[in-house]
């Protein structure tokens, strides 16, 4: 008979064994995991400085970005007198800038031109109304040796509903205008215009101190006017951007390309009025046979303006 | 033949022996329970949502807002990528100087990205953050022109992103994050890429030890 007596023992002391052995292994283990998240905070803070010295992390920034043109940008931009039409209607042409922009400085200058400006034997409107818009900007850009790039043009019924679009522009009038032919009744001050006054401040020239001088400096306050108006509303409101690409594919021709618009607003945006001149090419009113016109004499103005835009 | 004690069957052994090893593993498991954790949850990114589309069209179609609106996809791809970039993945963070984020944005617009770092990334401040969690993940309104043959060329979009963050130094956790922008975006080839950009970045850790009490005078008006 196998005496099960002396078997017995050895058998429940390897039982006892394993289970001792496996709860040292067990304490062990748990004493060390123990060990470990206990002293977690306390290395932590060993290696961190003391709360006292401890400033966390604070910052506030602010950044912007817009496409950077290396060099000024010069377009046209040139009114048509037909009443009613498309943007790019003929006709003679009733307001002549030249809009220098200096992206890198956000300044720029407006070049006045007066309707009647004199130049190749021809009055500007004139070479607008029988030759065509194109052909009076290559004029232009012959006299002025400005590489103008760019033109935009409309005509009235468009820069009307151009500027009802986007809501009228506030415009300081610089003296009271009483003048029945353009429809130009304003008291001096701001007044805020819808596009039927606007173009009748633009168009007023009989009731100004200078005449067309007067009138196209006028205009060119107007498109300094609107530039502020873009800035104010696009600053306010980053999606009215495309309200105002809107309105000018609805009622401007324009030879700028879609994208080049879109980085030029985008620097339009960040331009303060203040910092675009408002300049008349300098000149003085004469004749030519039976034609009143105006002589152009813009000394160093055009050189002024060729290498930055800034006047 | 060697047979058990009555009531301790091999049966009984090997339960016994097998609890044990099951305690042991719960045991272990709980210890290393956090961190397996972490290692199981997925990795933070970027996954926007556009609240609101908008077509601008100069000839007030009816389909412009769905020419806007399958054109959202390929801006919030921008969108994604970008904050992936400058904030979510750490993999991306470069130490700060974020080497995936320039290409994001057009040629032309690239060389303003790494001094404005600053205000359009972690940037100096990456080393000191270990993790970032987004909270708040909303592009508000994004807003598209539409050409006369209905392609989306241009964006404007808004974007409002906020993120807790956990900092290398446990006294400066949680770091608050909040970034607010405006993208304007040109479309090049199926890519939607930033033009120009306007930018707010606040990160804040909620500690201000170092701060308090103020200096004498500091509140007086």
């Amino acid at each position: 008979m196998t005496p099960s007596v002396d078997i017995l023992p050895r058998y429940r002391r390897r039982i006892v064994n394993r289970v001792v052995w496996s709860l040292v292994t067990l304490i062990v283990v748990s004493l060390l995991a123990a060990s470990w998240w206990v002293s977690e905070p306390f290395r932590a803070a060993a290696q961190s400085p003391s709360p006292t010295e401890a400033v966390g992390i604070h910052r506030v920034q602010e950044g912007s970005g817009q496409p950077d043109f290396s060099q000024p940008i010069f377009i046209a931009v040139l009114g048509s007198d037909t009443r009613n039409g498309p943007p790019d209607s003929g006709g003679g042409c009733d307001a002549i800038h030249i809009v220098a922009i200096n992206a890198q400085q956000k300044a720029g200058t407006i070049l006045n031109f007066p309707r009647d400006s004199y130049l190749n034997g021809r009055k500007l409107t004139d070479i607008c109304r029988r030759s065509g818009f194109e052909s009076a900007l290559e004029v232009l850009k012959s006299h002025t040796g400005l590489p103008v790039q760019y033109y935009v043009k409309t005509e009235f019924s468009n820069f009307m509903a151009f500027i009802d679009e986007l809501g009228g522009v506030e415009i300081n009038v610089p003296y009271p205008m009483n003048d029945p032919p353009s429809g130009a009744f304003f008291n001096a001050g701001p007044v805020h215009m819808q596009g039927g006054d606007l173009l009748a401040f633009s168009r007023n020239r009989k009731n100004t101190p200078r005449g067309d001088f007067s009138r196209t400096e006028n205009q060119g306050a107007v498109i300094i006017a609107s530039l502020g108006k873009f800035r104010n509303e696009v600053g306010s409101d980053p999606h009215r951007l495309f309200d105002y690409i809107k309105a000018t594919q609805r009622h401007i021709k324009i030879t700028v390309p879609l994208l080049e618009v879109f980085k030029l607003a985008m620097v339009a945006k960040e331009i303060d009025p203040a910092a675009m001149q408002n300049v008349n090419v300098p000149g003085s009113s004469g004749s030519a046979g039976s034609a009143s016109v105006v002589y152009l004499s813009p000394g160093d103005t055009y050189d002024r303006v060729r290498d930055d835009g800034v006047y | 033949m060697i047979e058990p004690a009555p009531g301790r069957t091999p049966f009984h052994t090997r339960a016994g022996s097998l609890a044990l090893a099951v305690l042991m593993a719960a045991v272990l498991a709980a210890c290393d329970g956090p961190s397996r954790q972490r290692e199981e949850e997925p990795p933070p990114t970027a996954k926007f949502q556009v609240l609101e589309t908008r077509g601008i069209d100069a000839q007030d179609r009816p389909e412009a807002q769905a020419a806007a609106s399958g054109a959202v996809p390929g801006v919030t791809a921008t969108v994604n990528a970008y904050y992936n970039a400058a904030f979510i993945e750490k993999g991306k963070w470069g130490q700060g100087t974020h080497p995936d984020l320039a290409s994001l944005f057009t040629a032309d617009i690239q060389p303003q990205v790494a001094p404005q770092l600053g205000a359009l990334a972690l940037a100096d401040i990456a080393p000191a953050i270990t993790k970032v969690n987004p909270t708040k993940q909303e592009v508000p309104i994004l807003t598209f022109l539409i050409e006369p043959d209905m392609t989306t060329p241009l964006a404007v979009a808004t974007v409002l992103f906020e993120a807790t963050a956990t900092a290398v130094e446990k006294e400066n956790s949680p770091v608050k994050i909040a970034h607010t922008a405006t993208f304007w975006l040109v479309k090049e080839g199926d890519a939607y890429k930033i033009a120009g950009f306007k930018t707010h970045l606040v990160a804040d850790s909620e500690v201000r030890t170092g701060w308090l009490p103020p200096p004498e005078g500091f509140l007086a008006t």
